[in-house]
């Protein structure tokens, strides 16, 4: 293939490529669940919840956070970019990647609602 | 604990290895995995030797990715020498074996380079970081319009820098397992493999001969490296390319001061990272994001460790990137190149379904295309990381 054609064809399918996975992430919109309904088949997928904080520790790098809803608890792990004063009994919203870690899950923040 | 740390520089190694050879694959996704049987391990060992385990990884990887960068996805540089990566330029003059000898000696300078300056890191990094962390966002937007007004063509530059840039947000935003492997791999890997068998390259014969260090190159590389690698720490979201080109242009360098240069900023990238992570409390790889998972808290004693883990495992490291970059030397004129890059270009299809399924499929084949247009249209493919640079620059400024 000539590179002008080449050339062509590459620019044509990444700027529609580009919208579509931007349509696409606009439409994955990530909903709310509730902590007791998250399971290891949603590991490693965005997943959003809504509590309290029941406590909270620093490591160096982290924020570690432990959340209750309604029913269950989880830790969320942020990364400190940004001072964070949040205290216990704090509403907050995360929406975050569930991994698994010691047999228990948890959630890497992406964006936080407090 | 001597044995417990010779072997975990060991097997870090052999990580280091794997990952630094297979293009596109990151230290962070073996240290993911590391991390996510990190709890049986700590039944037999400390968080320390597992961390052991993650500097030496991380080290060795920063040394041996150099070999698939010069080796693979070489274009053909007829006509667009100044497009053509100063690696694949020697390449293509039988000089890869010269192109890795100068990069490792970059890397390895690089550690002691980051042992030196600790003592000075530890006691200015918080105070320099203070100062600037509020217009982290503003320096990376500056130094992403620098980038795109050094190219002669800007209005291109300007273009690939944004659509890698709305592309990288949008993959990120997908709800997709590992979304980095499919958007780093195709903008990074896979292009430029294509680009290797659009152009038929033909790679000549290698030269493997003594090769004469240029001291001076060495000294200015190193200059360089010291200011803008301690400057790069600081700043999310840039890579060794962009802070290889701010380097070059406060010191001129030739191809071979650049290549030291490149080493040398990746691997102190991932040395002040440690340092970063004591002084700072700032975690800016994922290397150093699971060693403070798995430490809690990180002692200036727990430095002194990873800095003479990392000074070992160099010496493992530049020993084993000249012993590799001589076979790969002389089996690379041997082998169908076409049919290597292929054969690179089903694994890393095959890892990305394993790792993320289909919507990680689509996302390689438009990542790719999009990695294509630099060499197409003949800008650098460092626009390439407004994927990482505009995500972080919106975090910083919304």
């Amino acid at each position: 293939m000539q590179d002008s054609k080449l050339f062509k064809t590459s620019l044509i399918i990444s700027v529609i490529g580009t919208f579509l996975i931007l349509l696409l992430s606009e439409y994955s919109e990530v909903e709310l669940t509730d902590i007791n309904d998250l399971g290891k088949k949603q590991i490693e997928t965005m997943v959003k919840i809504k509590g309290t904080v029941i406590s909270a520790r620093e490591t160096p790098g982290l924020y570690i956070l432990n959340i209750r809803d309604s029913a269950s608890t989880i830790p969320i792990i942020i990364f400190k970019e940004e001072t964070l004063n949040i205290e216990r009994g704090t509403q907050i919203e995360i929406t975050g990647k569930l991994t698994e870690y010691k047999n228990e899950l948890e959630i890497i923040a992406e964006e936080i609602i407090i | 604990m001597i044995i417990e740390i010779t072997i975990a520089v060991l097997v870090g190694v052999i990580g280091g290895i794997f990952s630094g050879l297979t293009p596109g694959i990151h230290t962070n996704l073996l240290v993911t995995l590391l991390f996510s049987i990190s709890p049986f391990l700590l039944a037999f060992t400390s968080p320390l030797i597992i961390s052991a385990l993650i500097v030496s990884m991380a080290i060795t990887h920063t040394f041996l990715n150099v070999l698939p960068a010069v080796y693979l996805g070489a274009p053909d540089s007829e006509g667009k020498i100044l497009s053509v990566l100063p690696g694949h330029r020697m390449l293509l003059q039988g000089k890869g074996y010269e192109a890795v000898t100068l990069t490792v000696l970059g890397s390895f300078l690089a550690i002691i380079l980051g042992i030196a300056l600790t003592p000075l890191l530890l006691k200015f990094l918080p105070a320099l970081y203070s100062s600037i962390k509020n217009y982290i966002g503003y320096l990376l937007v500056i130094i992403s319009i620098y980038m795109i007004f050094r190219e002669r063509k800007k209005f291109w530059a300007f273009f690939i820098f944004m659509l890698a840039g709305i592309f990288g947000m949008s993959v990120l935003n997908l709800n997709m397992k590992e979304p980095l492997f499919p958007l780093l791999s195709s903008l990074f890997g896979v292009a430029g493999l294509l680009i290797s068998l659009k152009d038929n390259v033909k790679i000549p014969q290698q030269l493997i001969t003594k090769i004469a260090i240029p001291k001076m190159e060495v000294v200015k590389a190193m200059s360089s490296a010291g200011i803008v690698g301690t400057f790069v720490s600081l700043m999310p979201g840039l890579g060794p390319a962009q802070a290889a080109i701010i380097g070059s242009q406060i010191i001129k360098l030739t191809d071979k001061g650049f290549l030291i240069l490149v080493g040398s900023l990746e691997t102190l990238g991932m040395v002040t990272s440690f340092i970063a992570i004591t002084s700072i409390n700032k975690a800016r790889n994922g290397a150093v994001v699971a060693i403070s998972r798995l430490m809690e808290t990180i002692t200036q004693k727990d430095l002194i460790i990873f800095l003479i883990v990392a000074f070992i495992t160099g010496l493992i490291a530049i020993f084993l990137s000249l012993k590799l970059a001589r076979i790969f030397s002389s089996l690379i004129t041997k082998i169908n190149y076409q049919k290597l890059c292929i054969a690179i270009i089903v694994l890393i299809i095959g890892m990305c379904f394993w790792l993320s399924s289909y919507l990680g499929i689509f996302v390689l084949i438009i990542g790719s295309f999009i990695g294509m247009l630099p060499s197409l249209v003949g800008i650098g493919k460092n626009h390439l990381m407004g994927c990482l640079l505009i995500p972080v620059i919106l975090f910083f400024l919304l």
